[in-house]
Order: structure tokens, then sequence, then C-alpha cells
């Protein structure tokens, strides 16, 4: 008996391969059929926009089903749902319009959805965890999502512009107003600070603080005590490496503030070297090198005491440096065209 | 079961920026809420108080604030509470 079974099993099998492999095949070709069908389009001014039935269960799937939680397809989808609606209202907006703040605004996008999707969507006022399972309405509200953040980026843009203009234009009612190249000035000066900041020669927490403390005081127009205050809620938990990732980010939104390449180098470079037999400087947490004071960290005091040593270190190279520009820049000309004391005594 | 910290919960509303640390995070907090509906409540009433001080600007203050209502319900941020039986996951 097993003689004989043992020919057919392979034809079998054959059959059965073929067979597998035809509704195989059928299957695939009717489930695009049916996810094309179902493609959820939003047609918004001219631009099609889609994700389909398919990815928007593999996502239901990722978030709720997966361990661990993967928020991969949530990405894709947000990216190619949004990313054109979030460049045209960056472009019909005068204030973001042309500054490059759409992947800004789409990164915020993703860090929401990520925080919301679950609790704020899918099993939103669930009790027995039921799934809203309404793929239209989820493409929906990820437009409301993305439309906030683009709203609270305009506000922001907006409130600095209007900020900055009304430093301008002055604070200049009542002093001599600055001039454009008097505006240009101070940005060199703050320029200036900034490089020498970068270049000094101090551990590379301290340089943090300083740039942290520049560019919140710059980007969010607070004072330097409130600055303190928010240096420390912001970054005492943070390892160094985030601390930086925020600054940068933060420095991205002020234009004229530039971080060279080399700078950027330098400071990464100093945060990836040993802090001890473990860890590099950025790995640590930023509170590690508050001073202890009773005891207790000391936080503010700290970053006061890390930024006036920049402030100190950075007066004295200006002062350096405008006095050598002082002896560089050529003496005025008198009438006959000779330099004054720079070529010997005048003819007079 | 356990339950997320009442800390763990205002970390993870107030996340700013998308690394390594904050995805764990999210990633550990959506998987406890997608089965618990208790932690799954406070994180969405601490996230919309958390997006009211955003919009007021006074984000910063969050975290003092959000400690504040914790400890006035006899919450000890850090740890777990009674009513919360369990050790958090």
């Amino acid at each position: 008996m097993t003689g004989e079974k043992t020919p057919i099993t392979p034809v079998f099998l054959l059959f059965w391969q073929n067979t597998a492999c035809y509704l195989k095949v059928s299957y695939g070709i009717m489930n695009q059929i049916i996810c094309e069908s179902l493609v959820i389009c939003c047609k918004r001014g001219g631009g099609q926009v889609a994700f389909s039935q398919e990815e928007f269960d593999i996502m239901v799937c990722q978030l709720l089903y997966s361990e661990p939680v993967c928020f991969d397809m949530l990405c894709h989808i947000a990216d190619k749902t949004l990313r054109r609606a979030v460049h045209r209202w960056c472009r019909d907006d005068d204030c973001l319009c042309g500054r490059g703040y759409e992947n800004d605004i789409l990164q915020q996008t993703h860090l929401h959805l990520i925080k919301s999707a679950v609790g704020g969507f899918l099993l939103r006022d669930s009790e027995d965890g039921s799934v809203n399972y309404d793929p239209a309405g989820f493409k929906n509200w990820m437009f409301t999502v993305a439309k906030n953040v683009k709203r609270d980026f305009a506000d922001r843009v907006r409130g600095r512009d209007y900020r900055t203009e009304s430093l301008e234009t002055s604070a200049a009612q009542n002093v001599p107003a600055a001039s454009p190249e008097e505006t240009r000035e101070r940005i060199e000066t703050l320029k200036q600070a900034l490089s020498l900041a970068l270049s000094a020669d101090a551990s590379v927490y301290k340089v943090l603080t300083w740039l942290a403390q520049f560019v919140f005081m710059l980007d969010s127009d607070l004072t330097k005590i409130k600055s303190n205050e928010r240096l420390v809620d912001l970054f005492q938990d943070k390892t160094l490496y985030e601390m930086y990732d925020m600054v940068m980010s933060a420095s991205g939104r002020i234009p004229w503030l530039q971080i060279t390449k080399e700078q950027n180098e330098r400071l990464l470079t100093a945060l990836g070297k040993p802090w001890d037999g473990n860890k590099v400087y950025g790995e640590v947490t930023y509170q590690t090198f508050f001073m202890k004071q009773n005891g207790e960290k000391s936080g503010k005091k700290s970053i006061s005491d890390w930024v006036n040593r920049i402030n100190t270190f950075i007066k004295r190279k200006m002062d350096e440096q405008n006095g050598e520009e002082k002896l560089r820049k050529p003496a005025p000309r008198n009438r006959s065209g000779k330099r004054r004391g720079a070529d010997g005594p005048s003819d007079g | 079961m356990g339950h997320l910290t009442v800390d763990r919960i205002i970390r993870f509303v107030s996340m700013k920026q998308l690394n390594r640390e904050s995805l764990a995070l999210a990633g550990a907090v959506n998987g406890h809420i997608r089965k618990c509906a208790q932690c799954r409540k406070l994180v969405n009433a601490f996230q919309l108080i958390y997006d009211e001080f955003t919009l007021l600007k006074i984000d910063g203050d969050f975290h003092r604030y959000a400690c504040g209502i914790a400890s006035e319900k006899g919450l000890d941020p850090q740890q777990v509470q009674e009513d919360w039986a369990g050790d958090e996951e």
C-alpha cells in the first residue's frame, strides 16, 4: 500500500502547489483590486493623497497588536497623506513661505500622532478595547492634528517676527532708532560671540549651556534668569546628546544664526569624548555636572556660573580682536590722500 | 497587569521631540494604554492639559503643575499607587 501511494503524493502535491499558487495569485490580484477600490483618497487642491485600506490595517496591527508597538506605518501614512498639504499650507502662509519649515511641521505632526493615535483615536472612549476602525475619520483627524501644528508654528514665527520688528523699529521710537547698518552690526556682534563661544576651550557642557541660553533667549524672548530656570527644567534629566539635538533644532528657527559644519563637528567630537570608563560626555545627563550645594544639586547657580565664564571669555576675546582690528585698520587719509601716521609723518 | 506611574505619563505627554529614548517611552506607554483603560484615560486627560499649556505658551510649567495635581490627589509621581495595584510594566 505504501508503495502504491508513493508515486501519487508528488502528483497530488504538484497539483496542490499549482492550485495554491493559482489561488495565491488570484487572491493577490483580488486583494489588490479590493485595496485599490478601497483606497482612501482625498482630493484637496487637485492633489491626490492616499493610503490604502491595507496600509491602514497594517498600522492598526502595529499600533494595537504588535510587540513592541511599532510606529513605522503610522509615520509612513502620515507622510504620504500630509506632506503635500503641509507644503501647500506653508506656501500659502506669508510668514512660513520659503523658510523651510515643512519638515519641522511634519516632524512635530509625527510626534503628536505617535502620542495620540492609540489613546486619542483608535481607542478613544473605548471602555472594552473596541477599536475605532474608521480610516476616513483617521485621515481627517491627521489633517486636524497637522493643521494645529502648522498653526502653532505660524503663531510662533509670527510672534518672533513681531518681536524682532518691534525691536528693530525700536525701541527706536524712544531712542534714536537703530539703522539697518546698526542692526546688521548687532547681528554681526552676536554672530561673533557665537563663533567665539563655540571655539572656547571649555568643557562641552558649559559650551552647550551657553549655546542653549543664547538660542532660547533669542528664540523665546526670555530673560536670563527665566532662561536659567527653563534650562534646568528642560535639560536636567536629559543627556547632553539630547540637549544638543534640542538646541540645534531651536537654533534652526533663527534664520541668521548659522552654526558652521566645523563648529558642529567640534561640538560632536567633544560630546563623543569619554566621560568615564563606560560613557561618553554625550550620554551623561546634564544634571550630573551641576555643582553641589548643601548636599543638593544647584542647577540655576551652575548654569549662571558657566554662562558667565564663557561670557567673560567672549568679552576678553572680542576686546582683543577689536584692539587688533583698530591696529590693523588703516589710518584715515588726509586731503593729499596720504595716510596719517601709517607711513611716517604726514607732509604737514 | 501593572500601571504607568504619573511621572511616566507626564514625560510621555510632554515629549517634545523624537529620539531613541522618547520613542522607547512612546512604545512602552502606548503598549500599556492599549490594554489598560484606566491609564488611557489618565494619559488622555494629561495630554489635554498639556496641549492647553502649550497653547498658552506655558508648557515649561506643566511638569511642576502636573506633579502638583498628583500630590494633591495623594499620588506619588514616582510610584505606582495602591489603587493601581501591581508593579509598573
